[in-house]
């Protein structure tokens, strides 16, 4: 029977959620959300502030009960509207590190960490293992008796952090736990954090609404909008084949231009014209037909200027509007066909003067069709 | 291990009802049957009273006697409005003075550079923690006007009844001096939370300072005054203490003090009192609501969160006078009393017609304080305040703590009412409570009349809202993420109170117990109704010897009690400078 058991759980997602509803009062803050996670997969969930991310965290914790929908963990329930099903969730064995760390201020750092083992009525001799192993996995071995009212934004992270791996939970719930913290410490941890979670191989939701982020830790991306899912996939998808306007804008600084559809040039190329009467060839999933109106996604690192003759296919006449010198690359603003287009040149040299003008290259497999108002969730 | 909860999807009156008889809906409904035996019941007794002919019987209400008669006598013959004439007036004086002294004293310590303003700052407060009763004494001691040790001084100088505290005046002048430190406290917060720039940006449009003030400061401040004037007008209509010690003297009559007359004299007119008790409460309630709208609707909020502090007014050369002044004024207010009481407490011979006598220091010894520490009413007295003050301090941490996590921190249906219902107290009277428990237990068969638990209970109800508000206060501090993280950490409710709420509140719970050790201690007109001759407590044992004209006596308790007090506010300050470094 245990084995069974256990072998059915192991065949079974970590994670599902299915139909997750929230309301407060008669508004909607999380509709329908469904998703599943494998085991060992670090999953970001991604949105603007108020787009019910952080609320689907909490329905997934217990730390606030869904009006319709289901979460299982491990394949098994632990929250049915329908049923009325709910486990408490400190029931769950979820760990989690919230956005403010919520480090009792009471207790030293070692207590911190050995709160769940003590919850748990551990031995002190197990206990003190376990806590110093984990303090020294997170990089603070030595620190045990430090008070917590001393500790630095970093450190309490890596104290939260080790509270919640501590009991070796089923699952890990991060609530934008790095959004308190300053860009270098930001990026810093973020490899750590990445690095742990490949160690430690335990299935991760990360809540954020950094896409830098969340391109950067993810396996899987979930965006998410006004309470609903609008993609999920991996980081290259969504940035290579947004759905929708608001994940090509979400997720990267794209050019996004409306137009209507000329003609399909093949299964998965059409010419469009542009609002302001540019045309060009780009790339669609085989859905759209002559027409259809449709919005353009350009990425400004995926535009060529100056390298190909005019004449060449893709290649248009172009001038250069303004140069804002970066460093590892120069953003310039061009001017086709009347309006602009922002352009991103890899390297160090800046050679294209301000009014120059110039040709613009715009490979047609990589300007992406993605049709008006689609708001479909992809299959996960 | 799963815990079933009803959604609140598909609620018919079935789950209503499963949801009632959850351990959750149990657990509420014993709370609310709790506050409404303590709370609610003593009004709606007091309120039936007013209508019954008769004094209340057990439990045997005659329904078919109700009548008007008591609000007719009580309003006809105009004695209700001369009752009434006198109380508004005397609270409006006193309000006005509050207001005035109160909101200067704020801006000085606040807004300039006068010298030692910020010691000037934490000891305006301190005549809030002077007993009403025992300034009353104080202030009767210092200027009645025969015998008043100022008037006799005033007078070897020729100057003859220079004040005479027996007066509309003299009261209205004892009120604001007392209750200034409430709008302090309001104003002070005010000013400390102004963000310059709106000053700064007025003085930018060419704006003088004496403009800016009127036209920036003032307005901006002008709901801390409102809200402050209406709280201490409340107070002011509803206190006891003052007016029974220094109205009576100068035929001056309140309607708290007529109300403990119809109780108290012979015959007893307790139905009439109490109709005279809805009315008051009918102003009270008003009024507390008004102050909830003018709170609710005008609240500025100008704080700007960089924690800049505002600029200070530079006095020039007023900067010493006003400190002088703000100084001397604290130090005529608080210590001069104390200084009359101990004058009184030494000395012998109450019988001094001149300066030459005052002085005489033949007449001083301690026989006065060997008498009171021997007399056994007063020890017992001193006993009983000691044991009610503990067991309201006992009950009411746990009850007060329970009803706040309820309200601030779960999601239980009913916790809105549970709320409103504990603040209901600041809108009734202390008398008034008292009155109401009279008529709830001695009608009910419960042998708690006569006892001291039914002194604790009136004063569990009376001091409900400061003590939910103190214990509300330090846990809303507290980021609900301690406590939810301690929950997937695998800690049930039981153990994260325990180990992570309680510790982390505990500043809050002790200084919210020690309020409410102060304020039981020092309570006289809650337990005016509903002592006997073996439940006596301290203030009514002051209150009883002032009447019966043992002024010695009276001099050195009005000490001891503030002593007591004194020491317990010291112990308040030390354990909040000790345990709060971690709140943020």
């Amino acid at each position: 029977m245990a084995v069974a058991c256990q072998a059915f759980e192991s065949q079974a997602p970590k994670c599902q959620v299915e139909a997750l509803t929230k309301r407060y009062g008669t508004r909607a803050v999380v509709e329908n959300v469904s998703f599943e996670i494998a085991e060992g997969e670090f999953v970001v969930v991604l949105g603007p502030s108020g787009c019910g991310k952080s609320t689907t965290l909490r329905l997934v914790a217990g730390l606030a009960a869904a009006d319709g929908g289901r979460v299982l963990l491990g394949g098994k329930a632990v929250s049915d509207a329908a049923s009325g099903l709910f486990v408490r969730p400190e029931r769950r064995d979820i760990g989690m590190v919230f956005q403010s760390y919520a480090i009792w201020p009471h207790m030293d750092v070692f207590e911190n960490v050995a709160y769940p083992l003590r919850v748990r009525k551990r031995g002190n001799a197990e206990i003190k293992q376990r806590v110093e192993n984990m303090l020294a996995l997170v990089g603070l071995a030595g620190e045990a008796r430090r008070s917590a009212a001393q500790l630095s934004g970093g450190q309490m992270q890596r104290v939260a952090l080790a509270r919640a791996l501590v009991f070796d939970p089923t699952l890990l719930l991060f609530d934008e736990p790095l959004s308190n913290l300053d860009l270098k410490l930001r990026e810093r941890l973020r490899l750590e954090l990445k690095e742990l979670q490949r160690r430690t191989g335990l299935t991760s939701i990360y809540v954020t609404h950094d896409q830098a982020e969340a391109v950067e830790l993810a396996d899987r991306i979930i965006v998410m909008e006004s309470g609903r899912v609008v993609q999920v996939g991996a980081p290259h998808e969504l940035y290579r084949r947004p759905l929708s306007r608001f994940v090509a804008q979400f997720i990267s600084s794209a050019n996004i231009f409306p137009g209507r559809v000329l003609a399909r040039i093949s299964d998965d190329c059409a010419s469009v014209r542009t609002e302001t009467g540019r045309e060009l060839a780009a790339t669609h999933d085989g859905s759209v037909a002559t027409g259809d109106l449709v919005d353009v996604v350009i990425h400004p690192e995926d535009c060529l200027l100056g390298e190909r003759a005019p004449e060449a296919p893709d290649s248009h006449h172009a001038r250069i509007v303004s140069r804002r010198y970066q460093g590892t690359s120069t953003r310039y603003t061009v001017d086709w066909a009347g309006a602009p287009l922002e352009v991103a040149a890899l390297g160090s040299e800046a050679p294209l003067a301000q009014d120059s003008p110039v040709v613009l290259t715009v490979p047609r497999e990589r300007a992406r069709i993605i049709g008006r108002s689609a708001i479909a969730a992809s299959a996960p | 291990m799963t815990a079933l909860v009803a959604s609140p999807g598909a609620r018919s009156r079935g789950a209503w009802l499963v949801a009632a008889l959850s351990p959750r809906g149990l657990f509420m409904a014993v709370l609310f049957a709790g506050l409404f035996f303590l709370i609610v019941l003593p009004v709606l007794a007091l309120v039936l009273g007013s209508f019954l002919p008769v004094p209340p019987r057990a439990l045997a209400i005659d329904w078919s006697g109700l009548t008007l008669a008591n609000y007719r006598e009580t309003l006809s013959g105009g004695g209700f409005l001369a009752l009434l004439r006198v109380t508004l007036a005397a609270a409006m004086i006193g309000t006005a003075g509050a207001l005035a002294i109160g909101a200067s004293l704020a801006w000085l310590a606040i807004r300039t550079n006068v010298p030692g303003r910020h010691l000037l700052e934490s000891i305006a407060i301190l005549p809030m923690f002077v007993p009403p009763l025992v300034g009353a004494f104080a202030w009767d001691i210092l200027a009645s006007p025969r015998s008043g040790i100022i008037n006799i001084a005033l007078r070897s100088i020729g100057i003859e009844k220079a004040v005479n505290i027996y007066s509309l005046g003299g009261i209205g002048f004892v009120f604001a001096i007392y209750y200034a430190p409430y709008v302090h406290l309001f104003v002070a917060a005010a000013l400390r939370n102004f963000d310059p720039t709106h000053e700064e940006a007025a003085r930018m449009c060419g704006a003088s300072s004496w403009r800016c003030f009127w036209q920036i400061t003032l307005p901006l401040i002008s709901p801390a005054l409102l809200s402050s004037g209406l709280l201490v007008f409340v107070l002011l209509i509803e206190l006891f203490a003052i007016p029974a010690i220094l109205g009576e003297p100068g035929n001056l009559h309140f309607i708290s003090v007529r109300i403990w007359e119809m109780v108290g004299f012979t015959p007893p007119k307790v139905n009439q009192a109490s109709a005279l008790g809805v009315l008051m409460l009918v102003i009270t309630v008003t009024l507390v609501l008004l102050q909830y709208r003018v709170l609710g609707k005008r609240s500025f909020v100008t704080v700007s969160g960089k924690g800049l502090r505002p600029d200070v007014v530079a006095l020039g050369g007023a900067r010493w006078p006003l400190a002088f002044v703000g100084f001397g004024y604290i130090l005529f207010v608080v210590l001069l009393p104390y200084a009359a009481l101990l004058f009184i407490a030494l000395r012998k011979n109450l019988f001094y017609a001149t300066l030459g006598a005052l002085a005489d220091t033949r007449q001083l010894s301690l026989d006065q304080f060997a008498l009171a520490f021997s007399d056994p009413v007063v020890r017992a007295s001193f006993l009983n305040s000691l044991a009610v003050s503990l067991g309201t301090v006992a009950i009411g941490s746990v009850l007060y703590f329970t009803i706040a996590y309820v309200v601030q921190r779960t999601s239980l249906a009913g916790r809105r009412a549970l709320d409103v219902i504990t603040i209901l107290p600041v809108a009734i009277p202390g008398l008034i409570i008292g009155l109401g428990y009279l008529w709830t237990w001695i009608s009910l068969p419960f042998g708690i009349y006569g006892t001291l638990w039914i002194i604790i209970l009136a004063y569990l109800s009376q001091f409900s809202p400061q003590g939910v508000r103190a214990i509300s206060g330090s846990l809303v501090q507290i980021d609900p993420e301690l406590e939810e993280s301690s929950r997937l950490c695998g800690a049930g409710l039981a153990y994260t109170l325990r180990r992570i709420v309680v510790p982390l509140a505990w500043p809050g719970i002790l200084s919210a117990m020690i309020l409410l050790l102060i304020l039981s201690f020092r309570e006289l007109a809650t337990a005016l109704f509903l002592y006997t001759s073996t439940t006596q407590v301290f203030s009514l044992t002051m209150f009883d010897f002032w009447l019966r004209g043992s002024t010695n006596l009276v001099a050195v308790m009005a000490l001891v009690q503030t002593l007591v007090l004194a020491i317990l506010v010291l112990l308040a300050r030390r354990i909040r400078r000790e345990r709060t470094p971690f709140i943020t």
